[in-house]
């Protein structure tokens, strides 16, 4: 039974509750399974859900700014992500099924890391920031950084994400791929491309414990990038029961291959 | 008023799908605790101790139990039963460890606490100290020499080794020369039935009268109560079973279960009521599995394609031993063999192996589904071997119909049958001999499409010697003095609507409105004894018990009613309700009938009558035979309904992704009493034969840890995998059940497996691909593709 339960309503009043014990509660798509199986503290847990500053999606200069607390849904349907970062409206609207869209969450994605988690992919290909508070003062982070590894993030215990912001691919040519085997399942592979007049950045999720990135220039060759994808895939190697280690190896270059040819196709918006 | 045979919707619909169904969980007796158990985290490991002080200390907690307060309690499984055929080692069962643990997932200790979130504190709080051992991670290293024991009394980790001979195989496979013959490994992977609603139990002691009353999510509530009396030695006439609407089974809730005993224990200990509900990822290491099995054949062949000789070694991980009985599913296997096709020549040695992983709990296909995956391999081997038809070699080896009954070479008696009616009727129903033109347009497209078949052959009515779960059941119909029907039966329904089926059986047979008959199922207090639901008979026994005891109605009413009418018995007509004499047009209703027996039993029409208008009647149903006969038959299932699916895969090389495109089963269970309930059995059943045949597999390391712990990595189909299905149906009845009904529940999870495999086969033949290894995933087709590429086959 949790010791205590606290739902501030403001970000001040959040931080003063973040004391580095702490369980932060947003969507609860992945700590409430893990707390139904004993996993992970229980003893305080802070939702978020009564924050309205965490909310919201908003244009935000040359970015978008998405509140931690913006849902898979809302991020699927909404016009200006349509506009400005479609791949990542692709990416939410494949997460889960309609129950765990409504609930899940930007933030809460990005604090697990979880490898070839469609937004962890999303993200890393975007050039995304992540922005993160606590009662030591506020610091945004570029996404890439922020993942550390197999569901390890650069987020301390007394953190909270605030928002995430993504730069506008209007202009550029953007696609997303999802493989995966059963509906609700964590996808095999997630690829994301990312071609814009000045540059480029292809990532591929899934076959390594954080994406593989390629930064790609104006032009670039299809053969050399797939290369490399194999590359960086053969030196991290990760798998399961079900999708091994070499497989997921060679589906990273199937549709990094997939993802750039469907980028190329792209109109630019 | 014609019943049987037209397609009524289930009873239980509205309630089920308007979510007003009364689950376990939903029973909230006054005073209820709940219980956790603590389990074993490892696969293997002595117990050094169990320290429960830091558990009771804690505020809200009632009870931690130990196994070895259950074991110094008396509280012990004890080996029961007798086999025919094979002996199997056995040993008690403690239902919380003792000594050591075997299994991820046993039960060691359990808390007994006043809500689930105490009780799951308190279970995290018993310090358990473990010494590890090395760990049997599958049958194969179990078997190795020098392999540490998962029972120790035991000199080695094979439970069970069942010969079955036919001929002299041996002799005839030295005989053939290597073009006619052939050989191979299939391996059927491990699952879990994975109902909606998991296992759960509420036991109610009441001291004062020395009663318990339990409350089960269970298949079968007077198996239960026999065998919850036996381990608790506690008086079976004392102890009431109720099962209330059971959310899916599949075999998985035939009792009993190690968890139904702490209960009712822990019940009895604190005389007040305590309740279990089992969390899936209990389900999913604890909960039992199925299949797990490999084959290594050979086949001798004319070129013509008779099979002339099968040799077949079996492997089965049953894992470590628990009170479940799910490891006879293996001796199904093996018996089933060579099944639907004739061979004169037979050679199967089964090995059961006990190894760390879970235990083996019943599932849909009972066995059966893994004798049928490797029979069809077996004969799409052939074909590919002989250059013939997979259709071809199935018609030329089937069993043809004036040879039955037909005795197995396991001693089985397969009852009746047409293979060849359903093989070249699902043929029809998939477009066989279009296909090929279609395939060929594909290819020249880089679309790799293929088809398949897959027979199956479902013996129903499981019926074993010296077992609760047996050759009979029993049924009690009874009118009330207003002239309704109330049913009581001993089979139960786990959902799928049997009562439905039971009602028109008996409306048919008494000539009964069917609206005014009510079937009452799942209570040891009111239903006659009864085993329950398992291998598809609660039709065939339940339905023939109902039927028997309604034809003894009838006649008290008959006889009645034709003194009322001055009637002869042979003039009356009897339907909807109603008591006609053809004569004289002039008729009753029951309900008059009725009124004239309860009120007027001295009156001038009961002389000589006993006005009980109730009677009980239990079906024992031929074609078993318990003592082996000198023909060599030794017979547990009297009817045996089989099935021929047919399917359209595409697969993409690229991923080794697999999509179902069309599957067809035609299916022959004897007369239809429901076609829609029996369709929606089939459905089911389709379904679950192709999760386990694309997505589903229990997986363990090689250190017996689960490496699908929960619904995340044990992948299940879901809305979005499921396909267009298209069912025949054909009817070659059973000549020794009423009206040739054979049993529908389990038809149609096998054929799915070996038809996705020919599929694939099929729509890889350029590159060679067998698919020996169940189940078909992604990355297994893409495997198997490279090692076709390196060697130089395919594009």
């Amino acid at each position: 039974m949790p010791a205590s339960f606290a739902a501030p309503r403001t970000l001040p009043e959040l931080l003063t509750e973040l004391d580095g014990e702490a369980t932060i509660l947003a969507g609860g798509m992945t700590i409430m399974p893990l707390l139904n199986r004993g996993i992970g503290r229980a003893g305080k847990i802070v939702s978020l859900s009564g924050i309205p500053a965490l909310r919201g999606i908003a244009r935000s200069g040359d970015s978008v700014r998405f509140g931690a607390m913006a849902t898979h849904s809302e991020i699927a349907s909404d016009p200006i992500v349509a506009e400005h970062v479609p791949i990542l409206a692709t990416a939410a609207a494949g997460i889960g099924d309609v129950q765990v869209r409504n609930r899940g969450t930007i933030g809460g994605v990005a604090a697990y890391g979880n490898a070839g988690a469609d937004y962890v992919t999303a993200l890393t290909a975007l050039g995304a920031r992540v922005v993160v508070a606590s009662r030591r003062g506020s610091r945004e982070v570029a996404f890439d950084r922020f993942v550390l590894g197999l569901r390890r993030t650069d987020l301390a215990r007394d953190e909270v994400i605030v928002a995430v912001e993504v730069p506008s691919t209007s202009g550029g040519r953007t696609a997303f791929e999802r493989y995966f085997r059963v509906q609700g399942a964590a996808p095999t592979i997630t690829a994301a491309a990312v071609l814009m007049p000045d540059r480029g950045r292809l990532a591929v999720g899934g076959a390594t414990p954080t994406p593989v990135i390629v930064e790609l220039g104006r032009e670039f060759d299809l053969a050399a990038t797939l290369d490399a994808v194999d590359e960086a895939c053969a030196g991290r190697p990760f798998g399961d029961a079900h999708n091994p280690a070499p497989y997921r190896r060679a589906m990273a270059r199937n549709f990094a291959a997939r993802v750039l040819r469907h980028a190329r196709e792209e109109q630019p918006c | 008023m014609t019943y049987v045979g037209a397609s009524i919707p289930g009873r239980n619909n509205r309630r089920s799908a308007a979510g007003a169904a009364t689950y376990v969980d939903d029973i909230r007796p006054d005073g209820c605790l709940v219980m956790a158990v603590v389990r074993s985290p490892h696969a293997h490991a002595r117990i050094r101790s169990v320290d429960t002080s830091a558990g009771h200390d804690l505020d809200g907690v009632a009870l931690v139990l130990t196994g070895e307060e259950l074991r110094d309690a008396g509280i012990a499984i004890h080996p029961s039963g007798t086999n025919v055929n094979f002996t199997p080692r056995t040993a008690v069962r403690h239902v919380l460890a003792v000594d050591k643990v075997r299994y991820v997932g046993e039960p060691v200790a359990a808390v007994v606490a006043r809500d689930y979130v105490t009780a799951r504190a308190a279970a995290q709080a018993v310090l358990v100290a473990y010494e590890t051992l090395p760990a049997l991670g599958d049958a194969r290293a179990a078997l190795k020499p020098g392999a540490v024991l998962v029972e120790e009394s035991w000199p080695d980790n094979v439970m069970v080794d069942y010969p079955i001979a036919r001929g002299d195989a041996d002799a005839v496979l030295a005989a053939t020369p290597p073009s006619g013959r052939t050989s191979g490994t299939l391996v059927c992977n491990r699952v879990a039935a994975t109902p909606l609603e998991g296992r759960g139990i509420i036991a109610d002691y009441n001291p004062y009268d020395e009663t318990m009353t339990c409350w089960a999510s269970t298949q079968a509530p007077h198996v239960l109560r026999a065998l919850l009396s036996a381990a608790l030695s506690f008086p079976e006439g004392n102890l009431r079973v109720i099962q209330p609407q059971v959310g899916g089974a599949f075999g998985g809730k035939i009792p009993m279960f190690p968890e139904d005993v702490i209960t009712a224990y822990a019940s009895r200990r604190l005389g007040r009521p305590v309740k279990w509900i089992e969390q899936r990822d209990e389900y999913l290491s604890a909960g039992g599995h199925s299949r797990d099995m490999r084959c290594d054949y050979e086949v001798a062949f004319e070129p013509d394609g008779r099979i002339t000789a099968l040799k077949a070694g079996l492997l089965a991980d049953v894992g470590a031993q628990s009170t479940f009985l799910g490891w006879l599913m293996a001796i199904v296997s093996a018996a089933c063999m060579p099944g639907s096709y004739v061979v004169d020549h037979v050679s199967i040695r089964l090995r059961a192996v006990v190894s760390n992983r879970g235990p083996w709990q019943a599932y849909r296909g009972y066995g059966k589904e893994v004798a049928a995956f490797f029979m069809e391999r077996i004969l799409d081997d052939v074909a590919r071997a002989a250059g013939l038809g997979r259709d071809a070699v199935r018609t030329r080896n089937f069993i043809s119909p004036s040879h039955f009954p037909f005795v197995q070479p396991s001693g089985w008696v397969t009852d009746s049958g047409d293979y060849q009616g359903t093989l070249e009727a699902v043929q029809e129903l998939i477009g066989w001999d279009d296909f090929p033109a279609r395939q060929a347009a594909a290819r020249a497209d880089g679309r790799y499409l293929g088809i398949g078949i897959g027979h199956e052959l479902t013996p129903e009515g499981s019926s074993r010697p010296d077992a609760l779960l047996n050759g009979t059941d029993s049924a009690t119909v009874k009118m009330t003095p207003r002239g309704d029907v109330t049913v009581l039966t001993g089979v139960t329904s786990p959902g799928s609507g049997n009562e439905t089926g039971i009602a028109q059986i008996v409306a048919e047979c008494l000539g009964a409105d069917l609206d005014r008959v009510r079937v009452l199922q799942g209570d040891t207090q009111s239903a006659p004894h009864g085993n329950g639901n398992y291998s598809s008979r609660s039709l065939t026994f339940g339905g023939s018990s109902a039927r028997l005891a309604a034809l003894v109605i009838r006649e008290k009413l008959e006889i009645v009613a034709g003194r009322m009418l001055n009637a002869d018995r042979a003039d009356l007509e009897v339907t909807g309700h109603r008591i006609r004499s053809r004569a004289s047009g002039q008729s009753v209703t029951f309900d008059e009938v009725a009124a004239e027996i309860y009120r007027k039993p001295h009156g001038r029409h009961m002389a000589g009558i006993d006005p009980a208008l109730e009677a009980t009647r239990a079906f024992k149903i031929d074609n078993v035979y318990h003592r082996k006969d000198e023909d060599g038959r030794y017979n547990q299932y009297p009817t045996w309904s089989f099935s021929t699916g047919a399917c359209i895969v595409e697969v993409t090389p690229e991923t080794g992704d697999v999509r179902i495109e069309k599957f067809a089963l035609v299916h022959d269970c004897g007369v239809v009493v429901n076609p829609l309930l029996a369709e929606a059995q089939l459905h089911g059943a389709i379904m679950q034969g192709i999760g386990a045949s694309l997505y589903e597999e229990i997986v363990y390391d090689d250190d017996a840890i689960p490496q699908t712990p929960t619904l995340r990595e044990y992948t299940l189909p879901g809305i979005r995998e499921s396909v267009d299905i298209v069912l025949g149906h054909r009817s070659t009845p059973s000549p020794f059940t009423f009206m040739g009904m054979k049993g529908v529940g389990e038809s149609g999870i096998s054929a799915p497996g070996p038809a996705i495999a020919s599929a694939i086969d099929d729509a890889l033949a350029d590159f060679g691909v067998r698919m020996t290894t169940m189940p078909f995933t992604p990355a297994r087709v893409w495997a198997a593709i490279q090692t076709a590429r390196s060697a130089g086959r395919g594009e």
